[in-house]
């Protein structure tokens, strides 16, 4: 039994992800044009809320602008590139560098403002791009929003939407590469251990400023990097799916599927983007029940979201995957019970006088 | 000259004066006391020292050097270690990555060097993990090693604090009623520790703590504070008898305290 | 020239203003008693405020019908939101609890937009007619003046309520303290339920008296909780009467704003600015006792 644990942790997961990465690379010989252009686009997804994971789940901080972030990401790409006739890449690049910065600016309230007050700072922020920041002349440049064609690595054309994936396909294990080894590494417990406790972070030697800046700085640059891989797939910037709305949704799907997962954030993504391809392509039933599904997916995201917090709190993922540990393992490694947190006799604060 | 030198500090919280003009200090290789009843300051006290809480007036200095300005962080850097009444352990992280923790920031690798793993990250690594393992024998946590912290009873949890405190090789420990919540068999353990540490390590200790019988037993000197001012010191056998000291838990709330004192 | 258009702009920012503050102390209320910030305060009131418009417009019955079945309906939305998704997450970080509020943002948004039409127009309920009182020097539609007395009454009320009345008393003593309060008898649970309902009647109060001066579709009123938690902010999530002071300014701000600059985004600014305000600089505490919850 001992055994089958220890494969489970080292020997059979990255076997498995080997086979999935093989089985990805290969997706385009088995599905057409169009189920490679949602794959592209679902990727473009999970690399942005892989970004949101590292706040939201290691940094143990809310985020309800990361739509708006990796709008962006497209938003700059797509305008560096039509406007300035800029190659799409180094586009990207500057998109990313640019949301990298973002990032620093937009996380400095996060060093003096936490939790529930940083839900409602950066709402708000995320409203102001809603409003000023991507629908401006700037960067939508008018109402139409803009369009850019697909672009090409090198001498090789990236028109046909197979080829578009597999580069998505790369940056995305680019992206994973880097979350797993930020997770399981220094800098991950060091996030995990600001989550914690910010005051027993700060007390053990951890420098808040300069590794929540950090963390709020990587997430940034990866919702915009899917923003930038999103719009190279499909060729145009609307500020509209990129919203305040999107951004909830976000946060819902990923506290859904999991928010420390890595497998959330993929199945967050794959289900926000081809469930309703999904449901049409299986016809029948299905076809009336994409109709629901399309218009309802907040609806649903929200009825989910308050079902699995009062029933499943770790999330479906980290839940089912724990639930299989117990089935497989019996004896799981002795846990004591959970000590009841000690109230601090402090003053207590405005609230209660 | 003192280890800890802290220079007339006042604290204001809207119209509760927490700390008034508040002296005192601690000589390297001391254990100190600072006792009072509850609401005294005591924690408050602790935070402007460990730099989590400004203080409104009033200096605090470290083996001489002025850190009223310097951020917690570059004050655990320095040498001051604490742990907190209200247990701050890593929640969600193993115990020995709480240790980790601790001891990677003191690295003089840089985080993303850590990620690519050059050599020199390695060998720090490397002695990391020796460190860990030392502190984690030091304070018999070896069998939690794996535990994550969160789950495991509040006793066992202090001492993951105070494992994280000593991984940082503190010169002075701050200890934040670390008795409270143990019974009295763990009480005669916690004692054992500190003087284990002392004699060691050569940590100083400022303690805070309402067990008289472990206050008056292993410290050299005490301060007694009440309603955010200084009102004794002395050696425990002059605080014990002081009037003053007496007063202050006997008279209001505090009463309920030289019961829950034993002695 | 500019004079001539001041007074008008700061009436209606007054009028806006005092829709601003009925959801804001709706959002003071529910955080006192259970310690939730509920960003789905806005869509609560927007949801009812649909309701109105569903009595009152689609199926034409009378003004009064129309505002009635919309309390009573917010009356249990309310008891129904803390009852089902509050109440068995006691224990759990205070974040949890402001995701599923965020659960119910996504939930009765879509839903409303299922059922009337998300980027439709809806005519409002109207609960004053359009006539226009003239005052030497300045013009002031009924509409607003019932807004006002409306907002001033219901705060006023709740003044009294919490003064005098049983329950006032008793949300009081739980949001002074809820150990306390258990132990005097008080049934800390129907508090709760009470301050939901409470909370989410002014919300749908705020929401049928705004509608005739914005746009009512899903989305206006359901993103008016930022401007409610800003204003509550300011009141530190706990004074109702600073709250109602600082709706009032914002409320003054947005309107008074579009004299020097006339794009949607800048009232947003206005109130990223004074959210901001309240954490960073007025920081009485408040912002550490968000941080200590979480």
């Amino acid at each position: 039994m001992k055994v089958l644990l220890r494969l489970l942790k080292g020997g059979v997961l990255p076997v498995v992800a080997l086979g999935g990465f093989l089985l990805a690379l290969l997706l385009p010989l088995a599905v057409g044009k169009y189920w490679s252009f949602l794959a592209a686009q679902t990727l473009a997804y999970a690399i942005a809320l892989t970004g949101l994971m590292i706040v939201v789940g290691l940094l143990g901080q809310p985020s309800l602008m990361h739509a708006e972030l990796m709008g962006f990401g497209a938003a700059v790409t797509a305008t560096l590139v039509e406007v300035k006739g800029w190659n799409f890449w180094v586009a990207g690049a500057v998109a990313v560098a640019v949301a990298f910065v973002t990032g620093v600016v937009v996380g400095l309230p996060a060093l003096r403002i936490r939790g529930l007050a940083l839900a409602i700072v950066t709402l708000a922020i995320g409203r102001l791009f809603d409003q000023l920041v991507l629908p401006s002349q700037l960067l939508s440049g008018g109402v139409g929003g803009r369009s850019i064609s697909r672009p090409s690595l090198g001498p090789i054309s990236l028109e046909a939407d197979q080829l578009y994936y597999e580069v998505a396909l790369a940056a995305f294990v680019a992206v994973v590469f880097l979350a797993v080894s930020i997770r399981r590494g220094k800098l991950g417990r060091i996030f995990r251990a600001i989550k914690g406790s910010e005051r027993g972070a700060a007390a053990s030697g951890v420098s808040l400023t300069r590794y929540k800046l950090l963390g709020f700085a990587f997430s940034t640059a990866l919702a915009a990097l899917g923003g930038v891989v999103g719009v190279g797939a499909s060729g145009s910037f609307t500020p509209a799916p990129y919203d305040w709305v999107h951004s909830i949704t976000f946060l819902a799907m990923l506290v859904i599927m999991g928010a420390d997962s890595l497998t959330g954030a993929v199945l967050a993504s794959v289900v926000m983007i081809d469930m309703v391809p999904l449901f049409q392509g299986a016809g029948g039933v299905f076809q009336t029940l994409s109709k629901f599904f399309e218009q309802s997916i907040q609806l649903f995201s929200g009825v989910l979201l308050i079902g699995v917090l009062v029933l499943a709190p770790k999330g479906l993922v980290p839940g089912a995957a724990s639930f299989l540990r117990r089935r497989l393992v019996l004896a799981t490694p002795s846990r004591a019970p959970a000590p009841v947190a000690e109230e601090e006799a402090k003053p207590v604060g405005v609230g209660r006088k | 000259m003192a280890l800890l030198d802290v220079r007339g500090v006042s604290v204001r919280f809207g119209g509760l004066q927490a700390l008034r003009d508040v002296s005192f200090h601690v000589n390297a290789g001391e254990v100190v006391g600072l006792i009072g009843p509850n609401g005294a300051g005591k924690t408050t006290l602790f935070n402007v020292v460990s730099g989590l809480q400004p203080a409104d007036t009033g200096r605090v200095f470290f083996s001489g050097q002025d850190i009223s300005g310097l951020a917690p962080e570059e004050r655990s850097l320095l040498g001051i270690g604490r742990t907190f009444q209200s247990v701050q352990v890593f929640r969600e992280l193993t115990v020995e990555e709480n240790v980790s923790v601790a001891r990677e920031v003191r690295e003089r690798v840089g985080p993303l060097a850590a990620v690519l793993r050059t050599p020199w990250a390695r060998v720090e690594a490397r002695r990391s993990e020796e460190k860990v393992r030392a502190v984690l024998h030091f304070l018999g946590l070896e069998p939690y090693r794996k535990s994550l912290a969160g789950d495991l009873p509040l006793g066992i949890q202090r001492r993951v604090e105070l494992a994280r405190a000593l991984v940082g090789e503190p010169k002075l420990l701050l200890l934040d009623e670390p008795a409270s919540g143990m019974d009295t068999a763990e009480t005669m353990g916690l004692a054992e520790d500190l003087e284990r540490m002392r004699r060691v390590l050569g940590v100083t200790i400022l303690l805070v703590e309402h067990d008289m019988r472990l206050v008056m037993e292993v410290s050299d000197y005490i301060y007694v504070l009440d309603f955010g001012e200084l009102i004794a010191e002395g050696r425990p056998s002059q605080v014990r008898s002081d009037p003053r000291v007496i007063e202050a838990y006997l008279g209001g709330e505090g009463g309920e305290k030289v019961g829950a004192a034993r002695g | 020239m500019q004079s001539g258009i001041l007074v008008p702009l700061v009436i209606v920012g007054v009028v806006m203003g005092a829709m601003y503050a009925l959801p804001a102390m709706g959002v003071v209320l529910i955080y006192k008693t259970s310690r939730v910030l509920n960003f789905a305060h806005g869509a609560m009131g927007m949801f009812s405020t649909f309701v109105a418009y569903q009595v009152g417009v689609v199926w034409g019955r009378p003004v009064w019908q129309a505002v009635l079945a919309a309390v009573v309906f917010a009356a249990l939305l309310g008891v129904l939101v803390e009852r089902l998704t509050i109440r068995p997450l006691e224990g759990r970080p205070p974040l949890v609890k402001v995701v599923v509020t965020l659960g119910w943002l996504l939930l009765l948004t879509s839903l409303a937009g299922f059922i009337w039409g998300a980027n439709a127009y809806h005519a409002p309920v109207k609960v004053a007619p359009d006539r226009v009182v003239r005052f030497p020097g300045v013009n002031i539609s009924v509409l607003q003046l019932v807004n006002l007395a409306v907002a001033g009454g219901l705060t006023l009320a709740l003044a009294f309520f919490f003064k005098f009345t049983r329950l006032g008393i008793a949300m009081r003593a739980v949001a002074d303290n809820v150990q306390a309060a258990r132990i005097l008898g008080i049934r800390v649970d129907l508090v709760n339920s009470a301050a939901w309902a409470m909370g989410s009647v002014l919300a749908a109060v705020g929401g049928i008296l705004l509608s005739p001066m914005i746009t009512l579709d899903t989305v206006q009123l359901t993103l008016l909780v930022i401007s409610a938690l800003a204003a509550a902010l300011m009141g530190g999530l706990v004074s109702l009467p600073v709250t109602f002071v600082a709706s009032i300014g914002l409320g003054i701000f947005h309107s008074v704003i579009v004299m020097w600059v006339n794009t949607s985004g800048v009232k947003d600014l206005i109130t990223l600015g004074v959210i901001l305000f309240a954490l960073l600089w007025r920081r009485t505490g408040l912002a550490r006792v968000l941080e200590a919850e979480v």
